[in-house]
């Protein structure tokens, strides 16, 4: 099994709940941020060390929920600095850009990383198309064609024309352009049917990031599997993705009250705003395509915001405990879903920088060896 | 007198001169542009220890005269390798871009080097255009909108609504935003009379990036100053920055055939597929607001190309020579035009890493010395 280090780089000094969205930057204090940067960062490439294949950034706008506004910018930070982890990009928002940026940008962490990209093409969570100014509805037909476009730009070695629906381009040809070949993996969120449909028919990776419902999520795995092979390719242990919030820690109660006191914040402060801003985009637009998954969202986040620690230990949604609790944990996880690699996000709210590199370090020390060859 | 690293990133491994463009990419080897990112990083990075106030990176596409399509990506790594150096982003091509997106990313830039970004606000060059499909005619008009919203994104606390011509955004407040106050210092060029206006009116460093006559270059800083004083205030010589290319060796022989090479590849291979496009965005738009503009661009092929190097040392144009003779030069100019800042271009066409060495060496060693106080 291969773990990536996910890392949201939350702004964590705020204490307001249920904001309005966008949150006023009032409450960013520049000054403070440039030290968080430099830990965080220095977080994400002491992963490698713990033993960590992949690094993982993303992209979020207008709140303190992350401040990697364009995640990469980290991405060729993280490759000055470290050797061998996978760079994995769980933004880009593919459809809120250019696509001939976002293919450009990605060639060029490629390049400089020597081949270490996981190109991410993500929708999205709604509330970023009002930040952007694209409209909800589009957010499928968009991500289809520019996916298409960009894997274009990366694999035609001719000048070529592009006249779709939603973009329009005279000549293409991207300097510099990716060393993988046939170009990078591509990685799809898969967190509902839909999607888990749409990432495989891109031969892409599927993620869920987060895991909530683990029926939910083996339905996934299950219709992305099927896809898979009507459309003529089996996928790999390596292209599931399976996430969860973690803690390790000494003893179980440290754990839990770390990783208790982060959902908390998570939920409470750093989700306010943009739970503010999706119920706007997902009541009014065509964001979802069906009745079914617009529900499911609402009542997700509502019984996720109020779950107890103990009950999501309980459902294995949440990796938390001594290193030993922890390897049965993600071994159950792995018996039950069957994938290759698990997201792990340990920066949860507001845990503190101490305890995360603590639980980083016991990941490193005693759970990774462990459960390396599930 | 202050000085700046420029450093464009070319693609030097392409032989065949005159090409259209954009320039088949199939010409582009990825190992090889995974050494060369190496390199030029490297430079970058040394170019603190040469003494360089600011260390330079710019926005080019879809050709091998730049290796920098998205150029912040550059300035993160280049930051997390500098310790007191300006970072001067003399891209971005600001009316390509969504102008959320810059201030976000700038924004970023000014935190993780804890307020060192200059912030170029850049119209681009004309072909840059047709890479991104979005109409030359509308270049100025979408500048003067896209520098307002990005200074209100840095500047204002609360979320606000953008209800423009080119851009509209129901609701805007960026995380992170910028640690200098009111914001980070911008710079502009100054190439023609509508650019030196805007510089001016919104109190940008003027860069004449390329300088091709000391009476052009004086024509625009008086249009600029005359602007500054009819808003109030007296521009002093660090507003300017005068572009020059510079090229140190032991000896006059050696600096002049190094530059003659380098100057040769620079204008018949990398400038090559450009001109192709300039040709076409410049005949047929309306990018220009008039003739004496059109005339006066120096990226017009009959401006620059023709004049032999000798003649172009001799008026005072280029810096090339013996240290003691680069001193002269940068004496002649600052006499001439008095400005503040120089913008050196090193790396020029396809110059070797160790000609580049020679000339950062003399100019840490003898030049800078010299001149510091000029």
């Amino acid at each position: 099994m291969k773990f990536n280090y996910f890392h949201l780089m939350p702004w964590t000094d705020i204490e307001e709940t249920d904001q309005d969205w966008p949150v006023a930057n009032k409450r960013f204090v520049p000054d403070r941020a440039t030290a968080l940067y430099e830990t965080y960062i220095d977080t994400m490439v002491y992963a490698e060390e713990c033993g960590f294949d992949w690094i993982g950034c993303n992209e979020h706008h207008f709140s303190p929920y992350g401040l990697m506004s364009n995640c990469n910018l980290i991405g060729t930070v993280l490759i000055q600095r470290t050797e061998r982890a996978r760079i994995a990009m769980f933004g880009n928002l593919v459809p809120l850009l250019n696509p001939i940026r976002v293919a450009e940008e990605y060639a060029m962490l490629d390049v400089m990383s020597g081949g270490r990209l996981i190109a991410g093409f993500m929708r999205g969570i709604p509330h970023e198309y009002v930040a952007y100014n694209i409209a909800p509805s589009e957010s499928w037909e968009r991500l289809e064609e520019a996916s298409e476009l960009i894997v274009k730009a990366w694999t035609e070695p001719e000048p070529f024309g592009w006249e779709g629906k939603h973009y329009k381009y005279r000549a293409v040809s991207i300097w510099p352009r990716p060393v993988q070949e046939p170009h990078p993996p591509i990685l799809m969120s898969a967190s509902s049917p839909e999607s888990a449909r749409f990432a495989a028919r891109h031969r892409a990776k599927m993620g869920m990031v987060m895991l909530t419902d683990l029926e939910a999520a083996k339905n996934c795995i299950r219709i992305y599997k099927e896809t898979a092979r009507e459309h003529g390719w089996e996928p790999g242990i390596d292209d599931i993705l399976v996430g969860a919030h973690t803690c390790v820690a000494e003893d179980d109660e440290a754990a839990r009250r770390h990783l208790g006191g982060g959902l908390d914040y998570f939920y409470h402060v750093l989700f306010g705003g943009p739970r503010t801003a999706q119920r706007l985009v997902i009541q009014k637009t065509r964001f979802y395509e069906d009745e079914a998954n617009r529900k499911n969202l609402g009542t997700r986040l509502a019984a996720l915001r109020q779950t107890t620690i103990e009950e999501r230990i309980d459902k294995g949604m949440v990796l938390c405990g001594t290193p030993e609790r922890v390897v049965e944990q993600v071994k159950y996880l792995h018996r039950e879903l069957g994938h290759g690699v698990m997201n792990i996000n340990m920066k949860i709210g507001n845990i503190s920088n101490a305890a995360v590199r603590r639980s980083m370090k016991l990941w490193g020390e005693h759970v990774a060896p462990a459960v390396r060859d599930l | 007198m202050k000085f700046s690293y420029t450093h464009h990133m070319p693609y030097t491994h392409v032989e065949e001169a005159g090409q259209d463009w954009p320039v088949a990419n199939k010409q582009f080897d990825p190992e090889r542009g995974a050494e060369l990112y190496r390199e030029y990083i490297d430079n970058k990075v040394y170019a603190e220890e040469v003494g360089f106030d600011w260390i330079g990176c710019n926005e080019h596409h879809m050709s091998p005269y730049g290796l920098m399509p998205n150029p912040n990506l550059i300035a993160a790594a280049v930051i997390e390798r500098t310790r007191t150096a300006g970072i001067l982003q003399s891209g971005n091509i600001v009316p390509l871009t969504n102008p959320i997106r810059i201030a976000e990313e700038y924004a970023m830039l000014d935190i993780q080097s804890g307020g060192r970004l200059i912030a170029g606000f850049m119209r681009g060059i004309p072909h840059e255009y047709v890479a991104y499909n979005v109409a030359p005619d509308e270049s100025y008009s979408r500048m003067r909108e896209a520098c307002e919203l990005i200074l209100k994104c840095w500047t204002e606390p609360e979320p606000f609504g953008w209800e423009g011509e080119h851009y509209r955004f129901r609701a805007v407040s960026i995380w992170p935003r910028p640690v200098q106050q009111p914001h980070p210092p911008l710079v502009m060029s100054g190439t023609s009379r509508e650019s030196a206006t805007l510089a001016a009116e919104l109190g940008a460093t003027m860069g004449v990036l390329r300088l091709t006559s000391f009476e052009g270059a004086r024509a625009m800083m008086d249009v600029y100053r005359e602007v500054a004083r009819c808003n109030g205030w007296e521009p002093g010589p660090d507003r300017f920055m005068v572009g020059m290319g510079c090229c140190v060796a032991d000896t006059k022989q050696e600096a002049v055939d190094t530059m003659k090479a380098g100057q040769k590849y620079f204008f018949e291979v990398l400038g090559g597929g450009i001109r192709t496009a300039q040709r076409l965005v410049i005949q047929k738009t309306r990018y220009f607001e008039n003739e004496e503009s059109r005339q006066n661009f120096p990226g017009l092929p009959s401006k620059v190309k023709q004049v032999p190097i000798e003649e172009r040392i001799e008026n005072g144009l280029l810096l090339c020579g013996t240290p003691d003779m680069v001193i002269d030069q940068l004496r002649r100019v600052k006499a001439e035009l008095g400005h503040g800042r120089m913008n050196l271009n090193i790396k020029i066409g396809n110059t070797p890493d160790d000609a580049v060495m020679t000339t950062m060496r003399h100019l840490k060693e003898t030049v800078f010395p010299a001149v510091r106080e000029l």
